[in-house]
């Protein structure tokens, strides 16, 4: 086919002209399409995905809740573990299902999330006289975030050798409940402390031993300058 | 995989600002093809592909990123093929493309490899897919043969391919000595238009016998590239800014294969970009732009000047604050920079030369395409590769109008009586099929 205003050849199926858009004259319907068809309708921007829906429904339940709770009952103010909750439950869409994060940034996040939030609710039920978040929860939490990375490194360690930097940082972190226990008098109750720190204890060694090379090669090429 | 090669790689010098430059859109993209014989077969291509990655180590990777830098790790996924998106050039998601930094894609007769500008540069990418082709032809059942032009899958894999070239000619100069002021950029003419929707690119392809342009060149005592580069500059002038002289500075982004001046076997990115400054403030003429390109050109092409290049960009790698600096705060750093300091550029154009292939194969490969990506401030790209005695030029670009590309190819026609087919992804408009 041929556009007599350009003077060009064209080389694929159409009944315009690619440079002037002028209709051709001798269209050759055998000719072969150059490049996929354009789509009709191309997505442009989606206005309900499950982040902003959860967010926008967060929002609503906190300010009735803010409400109900204000205008009732006030000696508990219970408003604020549902929204501590359901900000939990953001970090739990964003930062663990739908996030591309490695597993021990998740399993970091879901930690540290989880004391938060119990933190809020030992504070709003007015129970810290016992400290029970930072006696019992912390520790506890420690403990089995600890061994799932470990359980899942460990299944995943021929494929993915990137979380035994993590799996460190995260032992490290279970000094802390004896360290507290030690030097103020935040954390009372010795036990669970020590078992924290036991477990991150096997948790170094057994990554030390097992994993000595793969460690050293992953902090080769994190820490990379 | 079988070599270990590849467990992990520092990014190349060059490479080392692409992952910060990915945005929500677009990311540094160039893609390269072949149109065969026959329409593609999709199984055959996927098996070829497989085959050929393993070759590859620079390629089987995935971008992760350190406490300082990105790095490349070895990929343990499957890659795969899929059909070419009608967008061109559409942005590689790395989670939907299990990590690999290219797409290997197929539409009818043509095989398309989509890479992301970080993992190779288009001498290394026409290198992964003469490859591709060499396998997918022998699985298809054609009896080709390599004739030492081609790495194929049984080829020994060379350490010198996954070098970092930029550091094997690094030489440690005082910076007083370093053309560092060259390397800024400067406030140049932008190219106006109305921007596509979602991303979407349009694409005009211009294809014509090689030997009547080279004719045209010799006349004028000019090679290809400072004439292509001098009609397109000029093409500009003439559309964009009505052939009347205004006060802005035209700017033409070449990039330079520096292999063919520092020998290097690398397939990963090994290139430096020319700034061919074209002031507009005159009656400008297609021989004072070529005029304009030839004296930019000759100048950057100087060996002595692109090694001094060299050093200056690795310098700038080397700097230990620099080093030290954690990536969240590089990229902070960076994307403040880019959006309060960084400039357009006026159009990039790149000539891949000649891309050769054995003649078993070239009875197969009917042309090879090469097409830059194009962004918000750079809209409009043009590049080329010859094939087979034919010129290929590809025209993209983010903004609707078409006005380069027809003043362009009309002087073609017109002025030099040289017969040109041209096709169109047809993006600007519907229902023109």
């Amino acid at each position: 086919m041929r556009c007599k205003y350009c003077n060009v050849e064209i080389e694929s199926k159409t009944k315009i002209c690619p440079l002037c858009h002028e209709k051709l004259e001798d269209i050759d319907e055998s000719l072969p399409l150059a490049y996929p068809e354009k789509k009709s309708k191309r997505h442009v921007h989606r206005h309900f995905t499950l982040g902003k829906i959860y967010t926008f429904v967060s929002l609503i339940v906190f300010l009735l809740s803010l409400t109900v709770n204000y205008l009732t009952d006030k000696s508990v103010l219970w408003c604020y573990i549902v929204g501590a909750m359901l900000l939990y439950g953001l970090i739990l869409i964003k930062n663990t299902i739908l996030s591309r994060n490695s597993v021990g940034i998740k399993v970091l996040v879901q930690t540290v999330s989880i004391f938060l939030l119990f933190v809020v609710i030992e504070t709003v039920s007015a129970t810290t006289s016992s400290h029970w978040a930072l006696n019992y929860a912390m520790p506890i939490i420690h403990i089995v975030s600890t061994i799932v990375l470990t359980v899942l490194v460990a299944c995943s360690i021929s494929k993915n050798r990137n979380n035994l930097i993590s799996v460190m940082a995260f032992s490290f972190l279970g000094f802390l409940p004896i360290v507290l226990y030690l030097a103020t008098n935040i954390v009372t109750v010795l036990w669970p402390a020590i078992a924290t720190c036991v477990l991150s204890v096997i948790a170094i060694l057994s990554t030390v031993i097992f994993g000595h090379n793969e460690l050293k090669n992953e902090f080769k090429r994190k820490f990379h300058i | 995989m079988a070599n270990k090669l590849t467990k992990w790689l520092r990014l190349d010098n060059s490479a080392k600002i692409y992952p910060m430059l990915i945005s929500k859109k677009s990311m540094n993209m160039f893609r390269l093809s072949a149109e065969l014989d026959e329409a593609v077969d999709k199984d055959v291509l996927q098996e070829a592909l497989k085959l050929t990655i393993s070759r590859f180590p620079s390629f089987n990777v995935k971008l992760m990123k350190g406490i300082f830098w990105y790095y490349y790790e070895e990929n343990t996924a499957k890659p795969f093929v899929v059909e070419e998106s009608d967008v061109i050039l559409d942005k590689i998601t790395f989670q939907n493309n299990k990590g690999f930094n290219f797409r290997v894609g197929y539409f009818n007769n043509r095989i398309t490899v989509d890479f992301f500008h970080a993992i190779a540069d288009g001498s290394g990418g026409m290198e992964f897919l003469k490859s591709l082709l060499y396998t997918y032809l022998n699985l298809r059942g054609d009896d080709v043969l390599s004739e030492q032009k081609v790495i194929t899958v049984n080829t020994p894999i060379d350490g010198e391919e996954i070098e970092d070239s930029f550091l094997k000619y690094y030489k440690h100069k005082k910076m007083s000595e370093l053309p560092i002021k060259d390397m800024k950029g400067a406030e140049c003419y932008k190219i106006d238009g109305i921007l596509y929707n979602n991303n979407g690119k349009g694409l005009i392809e211009a294809n014509f016998e090689a030997k009547k342009l080279l004719d045209v060149c010799h006349e004028r005592g000019c090679t290809v590239t400072e004439f292509l580069g001098g009609l397109l500059l000029y093409s500009i002038f003439m559309t964009k800014m009505q052939g009347k002289p205004t006060a802005s500075e035209m700017q033409l982004f070449c990039p330079i294969n520096l292999r063919k001046i520092f020998p290097s076997r690398t397939l990963r990115n090994f290139s430096l970009f020319s700034r061919v400054n074209c002031s507009a403030n005159r009656e400008l003429t297609l021989d004072m732009c070529i005029d304009d390109m030839k004296e930019s050109l000759e100048r950057d092409l100087e060996k002595e000047y692109l090694s001094n290049k060299i050093s200056t960009t690795v310098r700038a790698e080397k700097l230990f604050i620099m080093r030290i600096t954690p990536l969240f705060l590089k990229q902070a750093i960076f994307n403040i920079a880019n959006k309060f300091f960084g400039k357009p550029k006026t159009a990039t154009f790149s000539n891949l030369g000649i891309a050769q292939l054995p003649e078993s194969m070239a009875k197969h490969v009917k042309r090879i395409g090469f097409v830059l990506n194009t962004k918000k401030d750079n809209p409009s790209n043009m590049a080329v590769v010859t094939y087979n005695g034919r010129l290929n030029i590809s025209f993209s670009r983010s903004i609707m109008d078409n006005d380069i590309e027809r003043f362009f190819v009309k002087y073609l026609t017109e002025k030099l009586g040289i017969s040109v087919e041209v096709r169109s992804n047809f993006w600007e408009v519907d229902n023109a099929l």
